[in-house]
């Protein structure tokens, strides 16, 4: 090592003790005379080599910069909180219904299984044809099916209507998750005549049941029959719906089921492949099976075949357009601000470049100069990303408030270290990005063309990169603009189109009445007309109506 | 074309005058980097100002060009200083410096008229 660094910094050190006692004898208090050195304080700190030293002080130096440029700080500042502050929002929701993994043991496993027409209209399980298909296919490791329903709670202060599935107790084997307290049923409990049992939802067993462990062997009345709860699921158990409050076998209910083949009561299986046996494969197999029944009942089972789809999928399928669409959307954005801020890098570098040059003059290495760019880049960047992480935040909240139905595990959806590690990395990746041309322009300038520039004007290298990025942002922004174009284009029409009715001021609400005590349909008609006559008395109503489904709703399904 | 706008003509000016300004304040005397800093500040009414930063490794820088030489001078009650002094070289390069900033200067002289103006 030779000498003169330590010369040199002996030297500087004598010069700020000078400048200090020459500072004080002009009667300048300490923290004024050290706030007057601080420049060159730090640009002497700045040119010592050791990493962290040199780390410290960039930030430092950077720190600095940025508060000497409150207007160039702010732009930059908003620019990422909005862009970083959206990706982080999206890839919040992204998150949670797509990536993070979902409870049940070997998702990949577990498929949804249908019965469809050859011409691919999805149609619900005969419970016939269930019973075939359970005991021919080779390919399911357990096989079960379910349908959901509405039961009535009574024996509280008042009645309740319960979210209720109809599931085979293969379904639990199939989905893979354990009782949280007691058990799952049995096979012999799911059968015409069974003792009747029921396994409750972790919710229903906290708000219902006090949430206690001698919950297990009560008796609950639902539709006016007595059912003893045998098991709680956990709260991960959300098949068939995350509202489901309560699970019966579907084997006490099979004798309501119409006898015939063709008669298809709302049931859809759901199964767990064996190991090793692909979706493909398994389709083939229960197409065979499909075929075979085909030739043996001709009449309620031609052109029908089984439809198979991993419930991943099922999950995903219409939320992941949009969330892709939106993905990508933010993506832009970000690429955008990027572009605009490289941008303004890149001029600011420009008028910086004497500033460069001298330092460069100096001794500090071009590495140094390009280090201490993107410091100050990522810098900013990280900052930007902490205002885009509250941002992200705040509109995560607020659209979880709104309570979507269509998104799965909205109920999952926050911000938390995952989404805040990732708007971590998004940002370092942003500072990186857009702090990496002025940097690179930063360690190839030299001194003298740098002088010779100073008197042309902008350099020619300098100004093609410019030109490049408004040329990319242009083409980004004009994507996004006939993207969202289309998009409001469709949401406008969608709420231009005429109901044909009025739908303010009009209240739905939904009835289910217990088979036990309303067997025939004189009593059943003679409960909705007393309904009916007793809301028409009630002064704040105007009309009552009555009917299965809700106008736009569409089928009679109970949900 | 654009013109430079007058800072960076300040600047571009500044520095290409820093070693002609040492060289001559040596000339007469040793001086110490920080005597220096103040008498080219002094002497240019405030318009010309050195920073640490580049001060003292244009010292080094013209040391080791062989035109200035550096040497530790302790005074009782003070801490040691580096003072320089012009070498021969130094002078010649000095005298030659001296030309041809007065040709320049004549010669933006004759053009702009800024003695007569």
């Amino acid at each position: 090592m030779p000498e003169w660094p330590r010369r040199i910094s002996e030297e500087m050190r004598q010069h700020l003790d000078d400048e200090y006692d020459a500072l004080r004898a002009d009667g300048l208090a300490h923290d004024e005379a050290m706030r007057r050195l601080a420049g060159d304080v730090d640009e002497l700190a700045s040119m010592r080599s050791h990493p962290v030293d040199a780390m410290t002080t960039d930030v430092r130096y950077a720190l600095r910069m940025l508060r000497k440029n409150p207007g160039f700080t702010a732009i930059v500042m908003v620019t990422l909180a909005l862009g970083i502050g959206a990706t982080a929002a999206i890839f919040t929701l992204v998150d949670a219904v797509m990536l993070r993994p979902y409870p049940y043991p070997d998702m990949d496993r577990i498929v949804m299984v249908a019965e469809t027409t050859r011409m691919g209209q999805m149609i619900s399980v005969a419970w016939a044809n269930f019973q075939d298909w359970r005991e021919q296919n080779r390919v399911f490791e357990h096989l079960g099916i379910y349908r959901g329903t509405v039961l009535n709670l009574t024996g509280g202060e008042q009645p309740e209507r319960l979210i209720a599935s109809l599931v085979s107790s293969d379904v639990f084997k199939a989905m893979g998750l354990q009782a949280r307290l007691g058990r799952a049923f049995t096979a012999d409990e799911d059968r015409p005549g069974a003792p009747r049992v029921a396994v409750v939802s972790e919710r229903f067993w906290r708000s219902h049941l006090g949430g206690e462990a001698s919950a297990v062997g009560r008796t609950i009345v639902l539709d006016d029959e007595p059912h003893t709860v045998v098991g709680v699921m956990p709260a991960e158990m959300r098949f068939p719906s995350r509202t489901t409050d309560v699970w019966l076998p579907v084997g006490l209910f099979v004798p309501t089921f119409p006898a015939e083949r063709g008669a298809h009561p709302g049931l859809f299986g759901v199964g767990k492949l064996k190991p090793g046996i692909s979706v493909t494969r398994a389709s083939a197999d229960m197409d065979a099976i499909a075929r075979r029944l085909e030739q043996q009942y001709p009449i309620s089972n031609t052109d029908h075949t089984v439809a198979l789809q991993p419930y991943y999928e099922q999950i995903v399928q219409n939320i992941r357009p949009a969330l892709l669409a939106l993905s990508g959307a933010v993506a832009f954005v970000l690429l955008i601000g990027c572009a605009n801020l490289a941008n303004l890098m890149l001029a600011r570098a420009e008028t910086r470049q004497r500033e460069l040059a001298i330092r460069e003059a100096l001794g500090a290495s071009r590495r140094r100069i390009a280090q201490q760019m993107l410091t100050e880049s990522v810098l900013m960047a990280l900052c930007g990303g902490t205002l885009g992480a509250l941002l992200a935040w705040w509109g995560v909240k607020a659209f979880v408030a709104t309570r979507p139905t269509t998104v799965p595990r909205i109920d999952q959806v926050a911000v938390d270290l995952r989404v805040l590690t990732f708007a971590l990395v998004v940002s370092v990746l942003v500072g990186i990005a857009f702090g990496l041309a002025p940097a690179l322009r930063a360690a190839s300038v030299d001194l003298l063309t740098s002088l010779k520039d100073a008197a042309r004007g902008t350099a020619g290298a300098g100004r093609r990169t410019r030109s490049a990025l408004v040329i990319a942002e242009v083409a980004l922004a004009l994507v996004l603009l006939v993207g969202a174009g289309l998009t409001i284009r469709s949401f406008t029409s969608l709420t231009a189109i005429d109901l044909g009715f009025d739908p303010s001021h009009v209240v739905t609400m939904r009835v289910s009445l217990p088979n036990a005590r309303y067997p025939q349909l004189a009593r059943w008609s003679a409960f909705h007309r007393e309904l009916l006559r007793r809301s028409a008395a009630i002064p704040a109503i105007e009309a009552v109506g009555l009917n299965s489904s809700t106008p736009l709703e569409g089928g009679g399904c109970p949900s | 074309m654009r013109y430079m706008n007058s800072g960076i003509l300040d600047r571009e000016l500044k520095k290409g005058s820093a070693e002609l300004l040492i060289l001559s304040l040596v000339e007469d005397q040793p001086r110490h980097g920080y005597d220096l800093s103040k008498l080219i500040e002094a002497r240019s009414n405030g318009v010309l100002k050195f920073r640490v930063a580049s001060l003292y490794p244009l010292l080094y820088r013209l040391e080791q060009r062989g035109w200035i030489v550096g040497r530790w001078i302790e005074k009782a009650g003070q801490r040691r200083r580096r003072y320089y002094r012009l070498t021969p070289a130094g002078a010649g390069v000095l005298a030659a410096q001296r030309d041809t900033w007065r040709a320049f200067a004549e010669a933006i002289n004759r053009i702009a008229g800024v003695d007569h103006a």
